[in-house]
């Protein structure tokens, strides 16, 4: 289970300077301070003090192994379901911290939603997957129009709107990965966290996927992990750049893939790591 | 492709660019070598040396784009590739002027009566020709100060210029017009040619630092009324 100390220390951020962009408060929806995570005492991603600025898509890179997913998955608590994973530091979310005892990690996830790499609707109907959050929340209002306005925000609606019965599992891989946006988007979540969503797709419903990050941010904060660099540069505003659970170079998109500050992520970006 | 293949053909790519300049700056130095008694098979000589660097401009081009294409380059790799572009192109353009500057003294050889032709044209061809060398020295070095420093000396090139129009006005009443024009289109293509180099910097500081330098656009120039090719 997790636990957390918070660092007093000045952190390696701090110390890089410009290489890590700063938001203000206002600005910022989701803020790590000194945010580290254990497995079993071996760290995985540490002092890592970073902003996540309101309706923009900020995009994780890194090598694999960097811990840009652990830092994600500490986002919303993912990593609690992992035994021996530990966090110290903080990740504050409207000025609250996400891991003080009296927060539900039920009700971090509603507001803190999740896509993964593989889609995974339920094996149930396209209607049941996207009304499942809203029901066991308890949601009183009309499940069918959240649902419909769900599958419309994630681009899906037009295509199965006449099979809303059909099982899921019938789904094509892009459109299975829409309808877990769409049952993400149900729950009305503030902020969007996608682990590698387009890894498994092909290159038309990658397309669809990044298309729709860029509507989505209109009314959601983005997070994504991507290995697909291309990825990265073409759909988020800011990038940062993780190597060995460390945060490297934090900025805008445009600039870091450009012209970056520092030589790890030149290298990083240019192919030249090891 | 492997990623040292990218790093053997970025490096096949920048060497022909480099066998370019060098062709691009000895043309510009025979065309303005022909001066004012040359024949058309010396003009000819300078149309050929053109066609081969516009052969040269495809080829770069075309390995550009590929690898561009190919490897998707961020960072330095991606800001040489769109360095070595720009330059291409403004080499490609170089050349065309060698090609005006040869016509213009071919057209000049040919008038009997014609003007003397003023220090300032010298000097323009000195100082152009030696901002260019220095901009693709920039460019092989890497050095963004000489890069930037180069075009520093583009206003003189601009003051000799005006200076080289008024005087050849003047001549206009005593000598052939139309010859006097040939030395005024002689000047602003080697003026264009120092605009260039001044380009060439600027891309060449970019390449290096990852910021531009460029002022805006730059005047264009007013239409010629004799034959150039632009």
């Amino acid at each position: 289970m997790t636990e957390r100390t918070s660092g007093q220390q000045p952190t390696a951020a701090e110390e890089r300077g410009d290489s890590i962009i700063q938001f203000p408060a206002s600005e910022t929806v989701l803020t790590t301070e000194s945010l580290g995570v254990l497995y079993d005492g071996t760290s995985a991603v540490e002092d890592i003090t970073l902003g996540i600025p309101r309706n923009r898509v900020v995009a994780f890179i890194g090598p694999s192994g960097c811990g840009k997913s652990t830092l994600l998955r500490a986002f919303n608590r993912m990593n609690d379901l992992i035994p021996g994973a530990r966090v110290v530091g903080r990740a504050l979310y409207h000025g609250k911290d996400l891991y003080d005892p009296d927060v539900d990690p039920v009700e971090v996830r509603r507001r803190i939603g999740m896509v993964f790499q593989k889609p995974n609707p339920f094996p149930k109907s396209i209607y049941d997957n996207v009304a499942f959050g809203l029901r066991i929340n308890g949601y009183q209002g009309s499940i069918e129009e959240r649902v419909e306005r769900s599958l419309r925000a994630a681009a899906l609606w037009d295509e199965v709107k006449h099979r809303l019965r059909e099982s899921a599992l019938g789904l094509s891989g892009g459109q299975q990965q829409r309808l877990c946006i769409a049952r993400a988007l149900a729950v009305q979540p503030e902020i969007l966290l996608m682990d590698e969503p387009a890894s498994a797709l092909d290159p038309i419903a990658t397309s669809r996927i990044e298309d729709l990050i860029d509507e989505l941010k209109r009314d959601y904060t983005i997070v994504i992990v991507t290995h697909n660099m291309q990825q990265a540069a073409r759909v988020s505003d800011y990038t940062a750049f993780l190597y060995l659970g460390k945060l490297i170079e934090y900025g805008e998109t445009d600039r870091l893939f450009t012209n970056p500050k520092e030589e790890r992520t030149e290298q990083y970006i240019t192919g030249r790591f090891g | 492709m492997s990623h040292r293949t990218f790093a053997e053909r970025l490096d096949e790519l920048t060497e022909q660019l480099h066998t370019m300049s060098h062709d691009v700056e000895t043309l510009v130095g025979r065309a303005f070598a022909l001066g004012e008694s040359c024949d058309e098979a010396a003009v000819q000589a300078i149309r050929d040396g053109d066609h081969a660097i516009d052969e040269a401009e495809m080829q770069i081009e075309e390995s550009t784009i590929e690898l561009l294409a190919l490897h998707q380059p961020m960072a330095t790799d991606l800001r040489v590739l769109v360095t070595v572009l720009k330059i291409n192109n403004d080499l490609e353009r170089i050349g065309d002027h060698a090609v005006n500057i040869a016509e213009a003294f071919g057209r000049l050889s040919r008038r009997h009566q014609r003007p003397p032709l003023p220090p300032e044209l010298d000097e323009m061809a000195r100082v152009s020709r030696g901002m260019l060398r220095d901009s693709l020295d920039a460019f092989v070095a890497g050095d963004a100060e000489l890069a930037r420093e180069v075009g520093r000396r583009d206003d003189r090139v601009d003051r000799l210029h005006e200076s080289l129009v008024r005087v050849m006005l003047t001549h206009m009443q005593e000598y052939n017009i139309s010859a006097c024009l040939q030395v005024i289109l002689i000047g602003r293509n080697l003026e264009r040619i120092a605009d260039l180099a001044t380009n060439i910097g600027e891309d060449v500081f970019y390449m290096v630092q990852g910021r531009t330098i460029r002022h805006g656009s730059r005047d264009a120039g007013e239409s010629e009324v004799v034959e150039e090719r632009s």
